[in-house]
């Protein structure tokens, strides 16, 4: 059974086609990369994916570990495994980082009927994750995202990925805003959550951030569909020759 | 640059250019008020006589009424039996006729303020009637008008050829009980538009009435009933200008708008009210109730004002939203100076669900002008989902000027939004030194900027106008820039 | 609502109160004296009066308070130990009823030119009371309530502190309502007195007897000297049925600064009314916090800062939090005087009503008669936004966890005013009470 399987997908947002015909399958382990030039509908594919309201989607499914994906609340997305990292992640002024993320994590553990882990093991947990990330413990005790870097940001994504484990994680635009130190750093984060269990959706523009995540499999979106599948030499092909040549194509 | 107390005192040199007066013989009633002078002006009004008895209630109600103190004005008492309460020329008799019959001397006056009641020479595409004192002395185009099925018709012409129309909407959005100058006015009125559309109609042309107070000692008392019906949309300006006299005249008008289903009301005003000379001596006290219901689903009232006359002005140009999906709106530029005083602003009633409302409050304070602005955004109990924005600026020019804000916000309904935003400033030197770095004038460099502030609101005038409320707006700060 | 019980029907009982220290001094009488006056001819406000436009002054009237002198002996050392938490080194005051009780306060330490004590005890004639020592803040005339409090002038704090000096640790005072068989009239006046650039952190919290009904009816004032800095926290949890009005003047002279917050979180009716005039230029006022309202609830947070003189700052944020049928109110006013070029005054009101039936009116106004000034203000009336469910969802919380996470959040964003992690944590576990803590809810929903 696929992770992951889009069928058909039409998506449209206050009555205008977005998404026109997205289909797409993603083996466990999988690392795909969706790239395509602004407006493609790249992060409209991660909203829908995600549950965000206000995207209606006319025509096709999207099944997840066998389940109707799109028959599952926002939350409910989440508790089965579904990490949506976002391009602008809000800023969630007076909510407390760290117990954020403990809410977070034991409504998915309690959905998944596991118990809910007290303060001390979840910190202790958290703390290993701050590592790896280059964290600065300050961040803990700041409200979620509020006055965060763009960098900080982003690495609190990945901090929220870690924490949460998920089957299925959705890089939107991860790349967009950071310089090449924080952009390793992201890409370390990222890499330490590969296995063989859990699948990657990486959204972006350029090829860069590519270079530091391997995909598998690259797709390129464009006015909506997918107009290219390949390996991941089709990412240095678009670097090299820009999107031009296979908009042309495609028209 | 130029010291600051100069351009001031230019400004307050500067000339009212519309404050000739007309030399007309007039009929116009004895100073005082009671109840004799009420039936004399419904008499001579030819009015049915539920309309006198309406009137009485009124006055009656209106004698037990204290004065409203609550304005942020500072205002000498108002003797009401020092003041006239019905002024006609005498050549008009009762009511408009043909313009062949117009005393020419009125034409010329109406002319001269650059509102042609000549059809041939008048602005394409607007039908003006035209007030003087407490008389309707023309009506153009009321041929075209009445192709199309739209009234447009002085109000005590109304009260005779439409009285059912008038019975059924006269009152039932401003009651006479309402407030003091409403209850004086519902007592007393003299004169004033009716426009009525019907269902589905889109009225071919702008509408608009010319005010002029040109007796001494009278105060006009006009009333103006607007109604729209399902689907028909209008387009509404009025003007208001008097001669200049160091008494002070009172001006309280009512106007009633009622937009039904789907209906559309945009209502303009460019008052320019003399506003006294720099003693603050004479001028016209400007106290006007103005309120418009969106009953009708869908429904969309929008009020604009350039207020750039008067001595004291005090209105608040309303919306009631009771249709879902209704949509209110206020513009103003309020602009004082001299010892002028503005207490202006909106008030917004949410009842239906899903109601908007927008304000753009624009005031302007020069010389020793004291503007404020008072505001009630009112979410009710079931106005779901009802959202209001206001943006409320003040600028500044000249340190004996006064800029104030009074918002009220009631909120009772948890999915409603409200946002108010205000902010003060003066016209910065450094813009100034900008522009003029860059060779403009001082004057062109604040006519940009004061103009830049109102744009917004000038955007929502009909296009006729708003070139006319720029240069208002220049010549009213004309001086007081350079 | 009309009155039950008239002003003049407290004329007796206040006649008759005891003088805190044995006799009554001539001053203390002459100045309840003219509060008596004042009471006997003040009436009720009405909806009438702009200032008591939303806030039903005739509630405070529905029935009468009895004008005691409390109980302090009731108080157990233990459980108030457990309210203070200003921190360790704080100099703790307690002020029971409306009079200050040394055995419950600790002051040792405190240093020279630092007076922390009872009002009216200490036997001299403290300023502002009486027309022989002018200089009040709130006028006794003002309206009923204030009179009423001269009239029945009982006790409170006075704090003193000479030039100079900076009390480095802060100055802890709780002022309590210990409840009793009827209902009771407590009245505190409390004065603070800041010297030539001194400083100092004072913490107040009004708390009440959970299950006490009473009117506290405070005056303070506070006056601070050139160069002078006050700190102040106010946290106020008055019990289910108490009413709690609270009127505050504060005086600034040149350069000085004051840093004030509240957190009003209790009572069934309660109002703070702030005044805030500046004498000298270039002094600082920073003025903000919380007010919340519950089932049944009415708060009122009343504001009026006058610039009169140029150069000052004044910056006033508040936030009201709706999660039950009451009615919120803010009611700020900024006056800037003719001659007072140079000021900038901002005020902002962001509210967030979670409920039906309740209401909030909000009204920020400003009377500018400067040019060359900085002023705006703003209000918000709303609800979360949308998108922040949605991440908060997109993490795996159910709608009703993230809404009162959000809803939280947007309360305690006002505790960064708290410098005291106790005291954050104190309001924190008041909030959550109210609105539920997410821990409970989330791990409630895996038994």
């Amino acid at each position: 059974m696929s992770l992951l399987d889009i069928q058909d997908l039409h998506v449209s947002v206050d009555g205008k086609p977005i998404l026109d015909g997205i289909s797409l399958r993603i083996e466990p382990g999988e690392v795909h990369a969706i790239m395509g030039p602004n407006g493609s509908g790249k992060s409209t594919l991660s909203h829908v994916l995600s549950g965000r309201e206000g995207y209606e989607v006319t025509a096709g499914q999207v099944s997840y570990l066998g389940r109707n994906l799109l028959d599952l609340e926002i939350e409910e997305r989440a508790h089965a495994g579904v990490f949506l990292a976002m391009q602008y992640p809000v800023e969630l002024p007076g909510v407390n980082n760290t117990q954020f993320m403990r809410t977070a994590l034991n409504a998915h553990r309690t959905a998944n009927g596991e118990p809910p882990l007290d303060a001390v093991a979840f910190m202790k947990r958290l703390r290993e994750q701050m590592g790896t990330l280059q964290l600065d413990d300050k961040l803990l005790k700041r409200d979620v995202n509020s006055g965060f870097s763009g960098g900080e940001k982003k690495r609190n994504e990945i901090l929220q990925m870690a924490i949460l484990q998920p089957r299925l994680a959705i890089l939107d635009e991860t790349d967009s805003g950071l310089d090449i130190d924080a952009l390793r750093v992201v890409a370390d984060g990222v890499n330490a959550l590969r296995s063989p269990e859990r699948s990657m959706l990486v959204i972006t523009h350029y090829q860069r951030l590519l270079e530091y995540i391997r995909p598998d499999h690259v797709h390129v979106l464009a006015k909506g569909r997918i107009i290219r599948s390949g390996g991941p030499e089709l990412a240095l092909e678009l670097e090299e020759k820009g999107y031009a040549w296979l908009l042309e194509d495609a028209a | 640059m130029t010291s600051r107390p100069d351009v001031i005192d230019q400004a307050i040199a500067r000339e009212y250019t519309q404050g000739f007066v007309t030399d007309i013989e007039s009929d116009t009633l004895p100073p005082g008020l009671d109840e004799s002078v009420i039936r004399t002006i419904s008499a001579r009004k030819q009015e049915p006589d539920w309309m006198l008895q309406e009137r009485l209630k009124a006055y009656r109600h209106w004698r037990e009424m204290p004065l409203p103190d609550w304005a942020h004005l500072d205002c000498p008492p108002i003797d009401f039996e020092a003041i006239s309460y019905y002024s006609a020329p005498k050549s008009q008799g009762d009511g408009p006729r043909s313009l062949d019959e117009v005393d020419p001397e009125l034409l010329r006056t109406y002319e001269k303020l650059g509102i042609p009641l000549d059809e041939q020479k008048a602005l394409a595409g607007v039908a003006v009637d035209a007030v003087f004192d407490s008389v309707s002395v023309a009506t153009t185009f009321r041929k075209e008008l009445a192709e199309a099925g739209v009234i447009f018709c002085a109000i005590s012409e109304a009260l005779r050829e439409y009285p059912e129309l008038i019975r059924k909407h006269m009152g039932s959005v401003v009651g006479y009980a309402d407030n003091f100058y409403a209850a004086l006015n519902a007592a007393v009125f003299s004169d004033g538009t009716f426009v009525y559309v019907p269902e589905g109609v889109r009225c071919p042309m702008e509408l608009s009435t010319y005010f002029r107070i040109n007796e001494s000692r009278t105060g006009q008392f006009e009333r103006t009933l607007i109604v729209a019906e399902a689907g028909s949309h209008v387009s509404y300006l009025e003007g208001c200008t008097a001669p200049m006299r160091d008494e002070n005249q009172l001006h309280a008008a009512v106007v009633e708008l009622i937009a039904m289903e789907d209906a559309r009301i945009k209502y303009s005003t460019v008052q320019n009210w003399y506003p006294g000379d720099a003693q603050g001596r004479g001028g016209i006290y400007n106290f006007v109730t103005k309120r418009g219901e969106c009953r009708g689903d869908r429904s969309h009232i929008s009020w604009t004002q350039v207020e750039t006359g008067s001595a004291i002005t005090w209105k608040y140009p309303s919306c009631i939203l009771r249709g879902d999906d209704s949509i209110g709106e206020f513009h103003s530029v309020a602009v004082t100076r001299g010892r002028q005083q503005a207490d202006t602003g909106t008030k917004m009633i949410h009842l239906g669900r899903n109601t908007r409302s927008t304000v753009v409050s624009k005031g302007i304070s020069a010389g020793e002008g004291q503007n404020s602005y008072r505001g009630l955004i009112r979410m009710g109990k079931r106005a779901e989902d009802a959202r209001n924005h206001t943006q409320c600026d003040s600028l500044l020019i000249g340190d004996r000027s006064g800029a104030h804000t009074f918002p009220y916000m009631e909120v009772l309904n948890p999915s409603a939004k409200v946002e108010h935003e205000a902010t003060t400033s003066r016209i910065g030197e450094d813009q100034l030194y900008y522009c003029r770095s860059r060779g403009l004038s001082e004057e062109e460099a604040v006519s940009m900027i004061v103009n830049g502030f109102c744009k917004e609101v000038f955007r929502e005038l009909p296009m006729e106008f708003a070139v006319e409320a720029q240069k208002l707006l220049d010549v009213t700060l004309e001086g007081a820039v350079g | 609502m009309k009155p039950a019980v008239a002003p003049s029907d407290y004329l007796q009982d206040l006649r008759s109160l005891p003088a805190p220290a044995g006799d009554t001094p001539a001053w203390l009488a002459a100045a309840r004296n003219d509060g008596l006056y004042l009471l006997e001819h003040a009436a009720i406000p009405t909806r009438k009066s702009e200032s008591w436009r939303y806030a039903g002054a005739q509630r405070l009237f529905q029935q009468r308070y009895a004008a005691t002198v409390g109980d302090a002996a009731a108080l157990r050392p233990a459980d108030i130990e457990a309210l203070f938490c200003a921190g360790p080194d704080a100099f703790r005051v307690v002020v029971a009823d409306g009079r200050l009780v040394p055995s419950l306060s600790s002051l040792d330490g405190l240093p020279a030119g630092v007076h922390v004590g009872s009002l009216l005890a200490s036997g001299a004639n403290p300023p502002g009371l009486t027309q022989a020592s002018p200089g009040h803040l709130v006028a006794p005339g003002r309206n009923v309530f204030t009179a009423m409090n001269a009239a029945g002038l009982n006790d409170g704090l006075l704090l003193t502190i000479g030039d100079g000096v900076v009390l480095d640790r802060p100055l802890e005072v709780l002022h309590l309502a210990t409840g009793g068989t009827e209902p009771s009239l407590l009245q505190p006046r409390n004065r603070v007195q800041l010297g030539r650039d001194a400083a100092v952190t004072l913490v107040e919290h009004y708390l009440g007897d959970e299950d006490g009904a009473y009117f506290c009816n405070a005056v303070s004032e506070f006056d601070l000297a050139p160069g002078a800095r006050l700190t102040h926290l106010q946290h106020q949890n008055q019990s289910q049925a108490g009413m709690h009005l609270c009127t505050e003047g504060v005086r600034l002279a040149e350069g000085s600064e004051y840093i004030g917050s509240r957190f009003a979180l209790g009572g069934s009716w309660a109002r703070n009314e702030i005044d805030v005039r500046f004498t000298g230029p270039d002094a600082r006022v920073d003025l903000g916090g919380l007010f919340t309202v519950g089932e049944g609830q009415f708060n009122d947070i009343h504001l009026d800062i006058a610039h009169a003189v140029p150069g000052c700052h004044s910056e006033s944020r508040f936030k009201g939090l709706l999660h039950g049928a009451g009615r919120g109110v803010l009611d700020g006013r900024i006056l800037v005087d003719r001659d007072a070029q140079g000021s900038e005054a901002h005020l902002h009101n962001a509210n967030l009503m979670l409920v039906r039936d309740a209401e909030i009116d909000t009204r920020p106004t400003l009377e500018i008669y400067a040019d060359d000034v900085q002023c705006s203000h703003g209000a918000t009336v709303g609800q979360l936004d949308p998108a922040h469910v949605y991440y908060l969802r997109s993490r795996g919380i159910d709608p009703a966890t993230a809404k009162r996470l959000l809803s939280l959040g947007f309360a305690r964003e006002t505790l960064e005013r708290c410098p005291f992690p106790l005291l954050g944590e104190r309001i924190d576990q008041a909030l959550e009470k109210r609105l539920g803590s997410p821990d409970v809810q989330s791990q409630e929903g895996s038994a």
